[in-house]
């Protein structure tokens, strides 16, 4: 099983230009990576693209900027991995409905997943159900349909200074109970 | 609950929409922008990045297809003329949906330019901050110097030239960069090749079409030493 510290090892090794590691850090890591990519992005082809991005960027000096015990390896490469699909989500979004595409089916978490799941788990969810559900369907929609505060204002058919603030004001409820 | 409107808060409220994306436009050119060289707020977003997170815990893995590793090492690894371009880019990993990934994807279209040819010199000319970095590369095969406007934002009604200084001389004007396109190719002549190595490239706001004199006649944006490639 890999664990946490195996991963943080490889990250660093792969910041040296070690190709076992780099190898390594994929096959632990690249389905878990790939499942994040696909399910912003919904499209295997442009999903293909941008986890290449994300590992060729990690080799190419982007491994270096992970500091080790500050965040959790896996989590440090989640951002990545969503951040860069988001990045290519918004080029191709105007051509395309995300209302029109089905919902993906989310089976539950393999064997790779739990090899690196974060010690934090779920509390996230714990903290998005005690907000108002509406919020923290916004809050989601953020996260992993790309939605900015426009799209958002215009979802829920309210002024964009609304949803500024009723955004802001979860944001600080929800940090408030992960630090809790 | 009220929002307490001390800067704290209002950074960690910042760096929280710029980790979650919500920002667009100039709010997002800024946020990023400090991301970059403030390192307190930097911090801010990566703890906001630890937090979201976790949204992604619950989300089932998929292998990627058999040969996509081998794509990515064929990539990284050989010592081709790429690596020196990919060299190039130094944005940090952590930064919210945005700039560093088009970055490298710009990369990636020049990487395929360049496959044939490794470049004899190159020049990364960059702003003092990085808000504005251009790459240079020339092929002594070819004759062509290819550039990229890699980072920055073009001023509307405005032009970018490039200028080549060649040890203590006057600016010599090698053209106006192209507006549309991030990649702009000069065809560069036998004398001026020779002025390349040692030299100093450097970039310049001008007016529509480029400097009327032959100077340069508005603000120098980003300098860079060529180097041997």
């Amino acid at each position: 099983m890999t664990t946490r510290e195996d991963i943080e090892d490889m990250i660093q090794r792969v910041a040296l230009h070690d190709r076992a590691a780099f190898e390594a850090l994929y096959s632990a890591t690249s389905a878990k990576l790939f499942g994040i990519i696909l399910r912003v992005l919904k499209d295997r082809a442009a999903s293909e693209d941008v986890l290449q991005e994300v590992y060729l960027r990690l080799w190419q000096g982007g491994a270096e900027t992970f500091s080790s015990g500050k965040a959790s390896p896996i989590s440090w490469l989640a951002t990545i991995a969503r951040n860069r699909a988001i990045d290519r989500l918004r080029r191709i979004k105007p051509s395309r409905q995300l209302d029109d595409v089905p919902e993906m089916v989310e089976p539950g978490p393999g064997p790779e997943a739990s090899a690196v799941a974060s010690s934090e788990r779920a509390r996230i969810d714990a903290c998005l159900d005690e907000l108002n559900p509406n919020r923290a369907a916004a809050v989601r929609g953020a996260y992993l349909d790309g939605d900015t505060y426009a799209d958002l204002a215009g979802r829920f058919d309210v002024p964009l200074n609304t949803m500024r603030t009723w955004l802001r004001r979860s944001l600080m409820s929800l940090k408030d109970c992960m630090t809790r | 609950m009220d929002i307490p409107e001390d800067d704290f808060s209002r950074d960690d409220m910042l760096a929280a929409e710029l980790s979650l994306g919500l920002l667009s436009g100039e709010d997002l050119v800024q946020a990023e922008r400090r991301a970059r060289i403030d390192r307190v707020f930097g911090d801010l977003v990566e703890d906001w990045d630890m937090r979201f997170a976790q949204m992604s815990d619950d989300i089932a893995p998929v292998t990627p297809p058999k040969g996509l590793l081998r794509k990515i090492t064929n990539e990284a690894y050989p010592d081709s003329p790429k690596r020196l371009w990919q060299q190039l880019g130094i944005l940090p990993a952590f930064l919210g949906a945005g700039a560093a990934a088009l970055v490298l994807f710009a990369t990636l279209q020049i990487g395929i330019l360049m496959q044939a040819n490794a470049p004899t010199f190159e020049a990364q000319i960059a702003a003092e901050d990085e808000s504005i970095i251009v790459a240079a590369a020339f092929v002594e095969d070819s004759g062509v110097l290819s550039v990229e406007w890699r980072v920055g934002d073009r001023v509307e009604g405005r032009d970018v030239e490039l200028w080549l200084i060649a040890d203590g001389n006057a600016p010599v004007s090698l053209g106006v960069l192209n507006k549309g396109t991030k990649f702009t190719e000069f065809a560069i002549s036998q004398d001026m090749r020779r002025l390349l190595a040692g030299g100093v490239m450097a970039v310049s706001d001008e007016p529509l079409g480029g400097s009327p004199t032959g100077a340069p006649t508005g603000t120098i944006l980003a300098v860079g030493q060529i180097t041997a490639g």
